[in-house]
């Protein structure tokens, strides 16, 4: 963590001292910490620091760094990953560069590392953005790309690769005066090692009162689309609310459906604070079990007891409040905190069926 | 979905000039509550929390790396 904030200081400072020409607005630096702490013994430190500068006219860099830092005893962690408790960290980073090529298109360039101690994921990001119609209309491609090489502490050796493609469009449209509206489609394929190498799944027996536990096992690829409609709109004066409804499918047989709702208000002038409510169902995927058996003697071809591929909901409930730290000035310094309560049920897992958490952030938004 | 993908890029060429709000028409448009992540460090910490714990994602505006599977 020490060297994660370190690193971010010292890009940062160097994007500082390479942009003092450019435009103030354009210089904003952030750091940030995320809680997540839930009744199953799991807790998350996830501190992250950003910035991004001009480097030249029309050219912006931006450099970010994060971590999790992962502790607890949960359901999951003791019966799949490992015999007991974990402590464990992952790094992320990202360096990535935006130009503006006329006045009305932008193109962005952008790597992304991500590290833990048995998983190494390698990505890249490719958009561009086109205003269009007196920039009432935008439209935003973005391409990311990424090899993740998985291994296991528990099984030396094990070096597997799984590749990950995203690619989403996103239309912007200025509808009136006071309202957006946003439409967004995204592809998205894995390929490769896509199983958890610590879980396992039960079998039984049916001949014998004899329980195994094999390997998890699902299909090397998987293919899913989603879309996205959202509404932006001013209500009131200084009211603001939004509204968005999502819609995924892949060819695991996996829908899920998400509503989200919120609603944000500059109270005043240096303070804005938001409520918003997201509800979540998702169907489980075609191979997905309460329990498996042998048949004929043999196991079955796909199998896995991940939650995620099961019956689940979810729903979320947040206030969020942005302080502007320097009345006199808008493009100042904000100091950002949001909390959220969390509930997920999965309807089908017999171990656990449901779990309840809590997400601090805490972050600080200013130019420098 | 790929039909998807190509009608978005042809609809936004095709709704482009519809509606004409001219920029000295945008103030409330501009407003910090009405950007596409009002609080994007706050959304982005969350939108991990939903890749890690649901078993779907897709079109909500980010990307990251890694597999977070604890």
């Amino acid at each position: 963590m020490q060297l994660t904030l370190a690193v971010t200081l010292v890009l940062g400072c160097a994007l500082a001292s390479s942009a003092r020409a450019q435009d103030d607005d354009e210089r904003r630096g952030t750091a940030s910490v995320t809680v997540y702490a839930d009744d199953d013994h799991m807790t998350v430190v996830s501190p992250r620091a950003g910035a991004q500068a001009p480097v030249a006219t029309d050219w912006l860099l931006e450099v970010s760094l994060g971590a999790d830092v992962v502790s607890g005893a949960s359901v999951d962690v003791v019966s799949e990953a490992s015999p007991s408790a974990i402590d464990e960290t992952r790094v992320e980073g990202s360096l990535g560069v935006s130009a503006r090529l006329t006045r009305r298109s932008t193109m962005r360039v952008r790597s992304i590392v991500s590290h833990e101690n048995d998983y190494l994921s390698l990505g890249g990001e490719l958009g561009a953005t086109l205003e269009l119609a007196q920039r009432n209309t935008s439209l935003d491609l973005g391409l990311v790309g990424s090899r993740d090489t998985v291994g296991a502490v528990t099984v030396p050796g094990l070096e597997e690769t799984r590749d990950r493609l995203r690619l989403t469009a996103t239309l912007t449209q200025v509808v009136d005066r006071v309202t957006y509206v946003d439409l967004a489609a995204a592809f998205m394929r894995d390929a490769g090692y896509l199983e958890n190498p610590y879980r396992t799944v039960p079998i039984i027996d049916p001949d014998a009162p004899l329980v195994m536990r094999v390997a998890e096992r699902v299909p090397g690829r998987r293919r899913a689309g989603a879309v996205r409609a959202r509404a932006r709109r001013a209500i009131a004066p200084g009211w603001f609310a939004r509204a968005s409804y999502r819609y995924y499918l892949d060819d695991w047989a996996v829908d899920s459906h998400t509503g989200e709702l919120a609603v944000m208000s500059a109270v005043m002038p240096r303070l804005r604070v938001g409520v918003d409510l997201r509800l979540y169902h998702q169907s489980a995927a075609r191979f997905y079990r309460d329990r498996y058996q042998l048949t004929d003697g043999a196991l079955p071809d796909e199998r896995t007891r991940e939650r995620r591929l099961g019956r689940m909901r979810s729903g979320r409930a947040g206030v969020t409040a942005d302080l502007a730290l320097r009345p006199s000035a808008p493009a100042g310094a904000r100091l950002v905190t949001a909390i959220g309560l969390w509930r997920f049920a999965w309807p089908d897992n017999v171990a656990q069926r449901g779990r309840n958490a809590i997400v601090l952030t805490v972050g600080l938004d200013t130019p420098f | 979905m790929h039909r998807i993908l190509l009608s978005l890029i042809v609809l936004s060429f095709a709704v482009a000039g519809c509606v004409a709000v001219k920029p000295y028409q945008r103030e409330t448009l501009a407003h910090p509550c009405m950007a596409d992540a009002p609080w994007p460090l706050v959304e982005r910490a969350e939108q991990h929390v939903f890749e890690v714990r649901e078993g779907t994602a897709g079109a909500t505006g980010t990307a990251g790396g890694g597999c977070g599977c604890n």
